[in-house]
């Protein structure tokens, strides 16, 4: 065994071993590093921000691209809701990244998620897998088919769409599982393995 | 109290404790429970494999330290593949933590003799999400005037070789879904639709499921879901990592909550049988 003598690594231990205790019990030592945590993201944040708006506008404005004080003063109305006799102009920026925001994912996102994802359910049946994903996405659409009320034999196949979607919440939840139990093996790594050095 | 009804009133701390007992001692005695290959990723190793040596690769480090564990492992397994094909890296990141996870899993592709700023490029932090990746996708230089290490990118010799997307053989994104950066539907949209780059998916466990529809459909080439592709991409290019080492620590885990699910339901079902019949003799 031979621990690290990074301080990093000490201070990543601490915390994490810090932050787990109040899996036993809320405590002060918990509070602490849960608050140096939140502070730490904001500064971060803050530091990002600003390092962002010196690359991306401020530092190339110097340099001669005059026209990207459209974007700045942009910007800087987003804070005009701050201001109530003049927060309208808070809408300006908001309506022009929704409208932009919106504009570039619309490229793709008819293609790749309505098109794209619907042929790929027009298959040929020839498979057990293909004729799940045929009956799984059919079923399932008639599950939310609200305007009409399917009752005697045709609510089997709402009913059957109902069992598919709770067997894809089922391997979505299993998913879930299985990413936190990772999180917590990865911390389990570093302190055992980079802090202990077993 | 008999063993059900304490079963349905356990302290949820002794759950935590055998919790990190089953993580712990795998983690400092790995078992070495077999490992084995799943279509999906034996697909993106094929697919990876395929390219052609000294082609152009783009990397998106998606995601913050809490990911680490599943996304790291994927990075340095796929670089191992690159590697000996000379393939050169370009990595983008939309979380300010993502340039550094770069930097440590492209410490590997120093093992293959790759120079940086010639071989591989860490460009950094890039605020804006989809917009920016879509910018990106059109003109790199637009985004970044400098990289991670505050080098110009003029001045770098790999970068002069790319003036679009369509420039790259490969994207890849690793990602926990596009929350404060960009995601797996915002790269399919800006990559595979937009430029017609082919794309693969390094995601967590939790987007397994919701990703894997985009490789069914034919329109991502290849997925790596949680620590468990990592280990398994590592049996492929048969170098044991950290996704092989967490793979013991994982499976002891799933076995203890199947477990506690399993004891807790007959628990709760023996318990509701003796109710009603102490309820249906009281009746009587």
């Amino acid at each position: 065994m031979r621990i690290s003598t990074d301080i990093g690594a000490w201070v990543g231990a601490l915390s994490a071993l810090a932050i787990y205790s109040v899996l036993y019990k809320e405590n002060p030592v918990y509070r602490l590093v849960e608050n140096i945590f939140v502070g730490a993201s904001a500064g971060i944040a803050v530091v990002v921000g600003v390092q962002t708006f010196q690359s991306t506008a401020w530092v190339p404005m110097a340099k001669g691209n005059t026209w990207l004080v459209v974007p700045m003063v942009l910007g800087v109305l987003l804070y005009a809701r701050y201001t109530p006799s003049v927060s309208y102009l808070n809408r300006i920026p908001l309506s022009f990244l929704l409208g932009t925001s919106a504009g570039v994912a619309m490229r793709g996102a008819i293609e790749s998620q309505i098109v794209g994802q619907l042929s790929a359910t027009m298959i040929n049946l020839n498979s057990f897998d293909a004729l799940v994903i045929f009956l799984g996405t059919v079923t399932s659409l008639a599950y939310f088919f609200l305007t009409y009320r399917f009752s005697g034999r045709a609510a089997v196949v709402s009913m059957w769409g109902r069992y598919f979607m709770m067997a894809a919440f089922g391997a979505a939840f299993g998913n879930t599982v299985m990413g936190r139990v990772s999180a917590a093996i990865g911390r389990f790594q570093f302190i055992f393995l980079k802090w202990l050095g077993m | 109290m008999d063993i059900f009804e304490r079963l349905q009133n356990l302290d949820k701390r002794v759950f935590y404790l055998m919790m990190a007992l089953a993580i712990a001692i795998p983690t400092i005695r790995p078992i070495g429970l077999p490992i084995t290959v799943t279509t999906a990723v034996q697909k993106t190793y094929d697919f990876v494999k395929s390219l052609p040596d000294g082609s152009k690769v783009l990397i998106g480090f998606d995601y913050e330290p809490g990911d680490e564990i599943d996304l790291n492992p994927q990075a340095i397994a796929l670089f191992h593949v690159f590697g000996p094909k000379k393939i050169k890296v370009v990595a983008i990141s939309s979380f300010p933590a993502g340039p550094m996870f770069a930097e440590e899993c492209m410490m590997v592709l120093a093992q293959y003799g790759y120079k940086y700023g010639v071989d591989y490029v860490n460009l950094g932090h890039y605020a804006g999400g989809e917009s920016t990746l879509a910018a990106f996708a059109t003109k790199p230089t637009s985004i970044f005037s400098k990289d991670w290490l505050k080098n110009d990118i003029a001045s770098l010799p790999l970068m002069k070789e790319i003036t679009s997307m369509k420039d790259f053989s490969m994207a890849m994104t690793l990602n926990d879904g596009p929350t404060g950066g960009t995601g797996t539907h915002e790269w399919v949209r800006q990559s595979v639709m937009a430029h017609g780059t082919p794309l693969i998916m390094g995601c967590t466990g939790v987007l397994a499921a919701s990703n894997m529809t985009y490789v069914q459909s034919g329109q991502c080439k290849g997925i790596l879901a949680g620590l468990a592709a990592a280990a398994e991409f590592e049996k492929l290019i048969g170098k044991k990592g950290t996704g092989t080492v967490g793979m013991d620590a994982q499976s002891m885990a799933h076995v203890l909550i199947v477990a506690f699910v399993l004891l807790g339901n007959v628990a709760m079902i023996v318990s509701r049988q003796r109710a009603k019949t102490a309820g249906g003799g009281a009746s009587r």
